[in-house]
C-alpha cells in the first residue's frame, strides 16, 4: 500500500469514527461539516513530490550530460570553421548553453516549489493529527465532574512556506520565485489562535471542525502562495523570454544566398554523384508534437490560444 | 515529522478514534435502555388491610386506584388521607425503581448525574383529619335572618 493510500484510509476511518461519535451525540448541524474537512485532510501527496524530483534531477543531469559532451564537442568540430555561417553558428551554440543553464536554474527553482508544496501538505497533516489528538482528549474527558476542555491548536502550516521564503543563497530563477512566494503568503493570518474550548462533546466537535476547517483555510493561502510560484516561474520559459530557452535556429540554413551546390565535393571527389540541388532546409525545422487536452485555452475570449508556445510554431 | 512517521501516528490516532467511538457507543446504548428501563418503571402500595390500592408511574403520576368495597364504607375524609398517604408511598417507590436503575451508572462513572428526582415523601403518619369547621356562636345561637326584614 502507498504510503498516500495509507493516509487517506486512515483519515477516512478517522471521519468514519466522528461520524459515529456525532450521530451518539445526536448529530445536529455537526455530521454534514465532518466529512468535508477530512476529505481536505486528504489532499495532496508529498511521496509523488519526491518521484517528481528524481525526476527533475534526471533531466537535470540529461541537460548538463548534454552541454558537457554535445555541445561542447560542436564547438570543437567547428575549429578551422570560418566566416558568417561559422560565426552564426557558434553563437546559435553559445545561446543553447545559456538555455541549458536557464533550465537548470528553472528546474532548481521547480524542485524549491514542488518540496514547498509537500512542506505544506506535511505540516497540514501534522496539523490535522494534532487536532484529532486534541478532539479526542476533549472527549475522553467528558467523563469527569465539571469538565471543560480549553485545548490550544498549534497550526505548523501556517509558517511553513517562511522557511523557504528566507532562502537567501539563491540565484537567477529561483530568486524571483522565491520572493514571489514570500510576499504571497505575507498576509496570511495563521490558525495559532484556534482552541477547542467546550463544555459538551458535541461543542468539542464543533470546535474540532471551526479549528480545522481554519486549518484547511490556511493550506490554501500558503498552496496559492506555491501557486505564485509556480506561474512566476513560468514566466522565464514562456512569452519574451521563451527565445533564452530556444533560441533562434541560425541563418545560414535558410539564407537566401545559400547555394546548396557549394556542399558539393570537387569535381573528382564528386565523380558520378549529383551535387545537391535541394533548396529547402538542410535542417528542417522540427515539426510541432499535436496539442493534447490541455493545450488549448478554454475560455471565451480566445479558445484557440496556445497555452505552451514552448513547443514552438506550428 | 516525515509522511511515514505521519502515517504511524494517523494510524494510532485511528485506533484511537475507534476506541473512544466504541466507548461512547456502548455507554450512550447503556443510557438508551436505563432511560428506557426507567420510563417503564412504576410504584405500588396497599393500606395496611388491602382496602385502598394505587399504581404510579415513573414520574409519579396516578395510573390506577384501587378501592375494596370496605374502603367506600369508611369516612371520606379519613378515606381521602389513607389514599393520598398510599400514593405518595407508591410514588416513593417508583422513584426508588428510577433510582436503582442510575445509581450503579453512576457508581461505574457511566453516567455523571442522575435525572432530578422528586423529593422521597413524608413517611411519618398521616396528618389528622382536618376538624370540621365548628359553628360560631352567634351563627347558631340565634335565629337565622333574624335581623332581616321581609
Amino acid at each position: 500500500m502507498s504510503g498516500y493510500q495509507e493516509w487517506a484510509d486512515n483519515m477516512y476511518g478517522q471521519r468514519d469514527h466522528f461520524l459515529g461519535l456525532a450521530a451518539e451525540y445526536g448529530m445536529g448541524l455537526i455530521g454534514p461539516r465532518i466529512p468535508p474537512l477530512f476529505d481536505a485532510f486528504v489532499c495532496g501527496d508529498p511521496d509523488r513530490v519526491e518521484e517528481m524530483v528524481d525526476h527533475l534531477n534526471a533531466a537535470k543531469y540529461v541537460l548538463n550530460k548534454d552541454l558537457r559532451e554535445h555541445l561542447g564537442g560542436a564547438q570543437l568540430d567547428m575549429a578551422g570553421w570560418v566566416g558568417d555561417a561559422a560565426a552564426d553558428f557558434l553563437d546559435y551554440l553559445l545561446q543553447l548553453e545559456d538555455a541549458i543553464g536557464l533550465l537548470t536554474e528553472c528546474l532548481d527553482a521547480l524542485i524549491v516549489i514542488l518540496r514547498s508544496h509537500a512542506a505544506v501538505v506535511l505540516a497540514m497533516r501534522q496539523d490535522a493529527l494534532n487536532l484529532v489528538d486534541l478532539a479526542l482528549q476533549g472527549i475522553e474527558a467528558a467523563g469527569a465532574d465539571d469538565w471543560k476542555v480549553a485545548l490550544a491548536v498549534v497550526g505548523a502550516v501556517a509558517g511553513v512556506l517562511g522557511t523557504v521564503a528566507s532562502l537567501g543563497t539563491a540565484t537567477g530563477a529561483l530568486v524571483e520565485v522565491v520572493t514571489v512566494m514570500g510576499s504571497a503568503i505575507s498576509g496570511s493570518a495563521g490558525v495559532a489562535g484556534a482552541v477547542i474550548d467546550a463544555s459538551s462533546e458535541l461543542g468539542v466537535l464543533d470546535d474540532m471542525i471551526k479549528a480545522g476547517e481554519g486549518i484547511v483555510a490556511e493550506v490554501r493561502e500558503q498552496t496559492s502562495a506555491v501557486d505564485a510560484g509556480l506561474r512566476e516561474l513560468a514566466r522565464f520559459v514562456s512569452g519574451t523570454k521563451l527565445a533564452e530557452v530556444r533560441p533562434d535556429r541560425p541563418d545560414v540554413i535558410t539564407a537566401p544566398s545559400f547555394d546548396p551546390g557549394s556542399f558539393g565535393m570537387t569535381d573528382e571527389a564528386q565523380g558520378r554523384h549529383p551535387r545537391p540541388t535541394d533548396t529547402t532546409d538542410l535542417v528542417p525545422e522540427p515539426k510541432r508534437r499535436p496539442d493534447g487536452p490541455y493545450d488549448r485555452g478554454r475560455g471565451m475570449i480566445d479558445p484557440d490560444r496556445d497555452r505552451y508556445e514552448e513547443q514552438g510554431p506550428a | 515529522m516525515n509522511s511515514e512517521e505521519l502515517n504511524r501516528r494517523a494510524a494510532e490516532l485511528t485506533g484511537r478514534a475507534a476506541e473512544v467511538y466504541s466507548r461512547v457507543h456502548r455507554r450512550e446504548e447503556t443510557l438508551r435502555a436505563a432511560r428506557e428501563r426507567a420510563v417503564a418503571a412504576t410504584g405500588e402500595a396497599s393500606s395496611p388491610d388491602g382496602s385502598v390500592r394505587v399504581t404510579v408511574d415513573a414520574g409519579g403520576m396516578v395510573t390506577a386506584l384501587d378501592l375494596a368495597p370496605s374502603a367506600l364504607g369508611s369516612d371520606p375524609s379519613r378515606l381521602a388521607a389513607l389514599v393520598v398517604r398510599v400514593a405518595q408511598e407508591a410514588a416513593g417507590r417508583a422513584r426508588a425503581a428510577v433510582r436503582e436503575v442510575y445509581t450503579p451508572l453512576q457508581r461505574e462513572g457511566v453516567l455523571r448525574d442522575a435525572p432530578v428526582l422528586l423529593p422521597e415523601p413524608h413517611r411519618g403518619a398521616p396528618p389528622p383529619p382536618r376538624p370540621r369547621p365548628q359553628p360560631r356562636d352567634d351563627d347558631f345561637d340565634r335565629p337565622v335572618l333574624r335581623d332581616e326584614g321581609w
